[in-house]
């Protein structure tokens, strides 16, 4: 696992990958603009071949965020799904708060079959993220092929994501 | 009998369970079989795709081997009484055709599709879809087949170790070329080499969850030159003996997919009389 953190411009959060089982999250303040565009175009510069490989097990990306990029969001999206990984890549979004932008996020899942998560709260934040590096990581980690353009060049099938606590105690 | 004819080769392979798959309960989708006739070998492995959409890709491998072994055995009879470039146009003109609708033969036959089938043909073969790669070697000449992702090597006396059907560019990430995509044939490639005055020594055909287990493809070209030291080293019995215990191993430290591996090995020491 890597991480990006965006907000007046993009960085590697934690720029090494590490395996998912020894990942320790490193907080974060919110603060700045959301540079979402300038996020996309980090991780596709890390999806090009080099640094990837031709074959493969699918990455698995996902997008925390309120869906309210203030940059060219469309140029990152369209640098992350010009690249033949970035279009293989299982697009997870994670809708930050209840005012959150869905239709941005929808872009950036690019599968109408898949809608944003909501997290409304931490313990909801928690759940999709844990599912997201547990359920998701072991179904994309089963070797298997495809016969070419059987699949439109889709995603991997995906569980379907746990419910969330719901409560109306601190809420974003 | 001349001193081509005298050459002798010999076959071994194995297939293993991927490491992921056997966490996941799932069957091994890889399938290998051969034939040692008396001039003549063939050897095929096939891969079938396991994705959801494919729940009889096991038995797809297994119908695309089978049908490969056998077709290629009777090619090489009736090839007995033909001209090298007679063979060599058949193989290259009407041979992946001929493979591809026998294999589709056989899925139609095991699935029971009857004329009131409901499924379409492009769904039933999608259910069993695998790869298929072949080798016929004879005294006369040597032919390979290839449609979908897996590799064949072939290693020089010299340890020379070459990719004998280059890496198809288009296919990233786990897409293949398949048995069951419509017109197959088109994508499916044949070498044919009438036998000349240098022939690999070795031969190796896998699917691709070998080569994935490499970190690179220098990496992955030197178990040719690896299988040839050790093959004269040990002998052929012995690497077989031992050949599902490392495919094992490289699963589980690689890919975690399925693996099957096959060897022809050309045996100098001795000649048939």
């Amino acid at each position: 696992m890597r991480a990006v953190r965006f907000s007046d411009g993009a960085y590697w959060h934690i720029a090494q990958p590490v395996p998912v089982e020894q990942f320790e999250w490193v907080d974060l303040q919110a603060k700045g603009v959301t540079d979402m565009g300038k996020a996309l175009e980090l991780v596709a510069e890390q999806l090009k071949m080099p640094p990837m490989p031709e074959r493969g097990l699918p990455p698995v990306l996902v997008l925390i965020s309120d869906g309210l990029p203030t940059d060219d969001f469309a140029a990152g999206l369209n640098a992350l799904l010009d690249l033949p990984w970035g279009k293989k890549a299982v697009r997870i979004a994670i809708a930050i708060g209840e005012d959150a932008n869905l239709e941005v996020l929808q872009r950036f899942i690019n599968n109408s079959e898949l809608k944003p998560l909501r997290a409304n709260n931490p313990e909801a934040l928690v759940t999709h993220i844990r599912w997201a590096s547990t359920a998701v990581l072991k179904s994309v980690s089963s070797p298997h092929s495809e016969p070419k353009g059987a699949s439109g060049g889709g995603n991997v099938q995906i569980p379907t994501p746990p419910s969330t606590p719901g409560g109306p105690q601190d809420v974003w | 009998m001349d001193g081509k004819s005298a050459t002798v080769w010999h076959v071994a392979g194995a297939r293993v369970v991927g490491a992921t798959h056997k966490r996941a309960d799932k069957p091994c989708q890889d399938a290998i079989l051969w034939e040692e006739g008396e001039s003549f070998v063939v050897l095929a492995v096939a891969d079938g795709h396991g994705w959801e959409r494919s729940p009889h890709s096991d038995v797809g491998a297994t119908l695309a081997v089978e049908g490969a072994v056998q077709f290629l055995s009777n090619f090489r009879t009736r090839a007995i009484s033909s001209s090298l470039s007679a063979l060599k146009h058949y193989a290259e003109d009407q041979l992946p055709q001929a493979l591809v609708q026998d294999w589709i033969k056989r899925v139609k036959e095991k699935a029971g599709v009857s004329e009131s089938e409901t499924r379409s043909e492009k769904e039933i073969l999608l259910q069993y879809g695998s790869t298929l790669l072949a080798a016929l070697v004879t005294p006369e000449f040597l032919l390979f087949a290839q449609l979908g992702d897996g590799d064949i090597l072939t290693v020089m006396d010299d340890g020379t170790v070459t990719r004998l059907i280059p890496k198809d560019k288009r296919l990233i990430a786990n897409e293949t070329t398949s048995l069951c995509m419509p017109y197959a044939w088109r994508e499916m490639k044949v070498v044919f080499q009438p036998v000349s005055a240098e022939l690999p020594v070795l031969i190796l055909l896998s699917t691709d969850g070998y080569a994935n287990s490499f970190a690179s493809e220098p990496d992955f070209l030197q178990v040719g030159k690896d299988y040839l030291e050790l093959i004269r080293q040990q002998g052929l019995k012995q690497v077989a003996a031992h050949l599902e215990q490392w495919l094992t191993e490289t699963s589980t430290c690689g890919s975690g997919d399925d693996i099957a591996v096959g060897l022809i090995y050309r045996d100098t020491s001795e000649s048939k009389r």
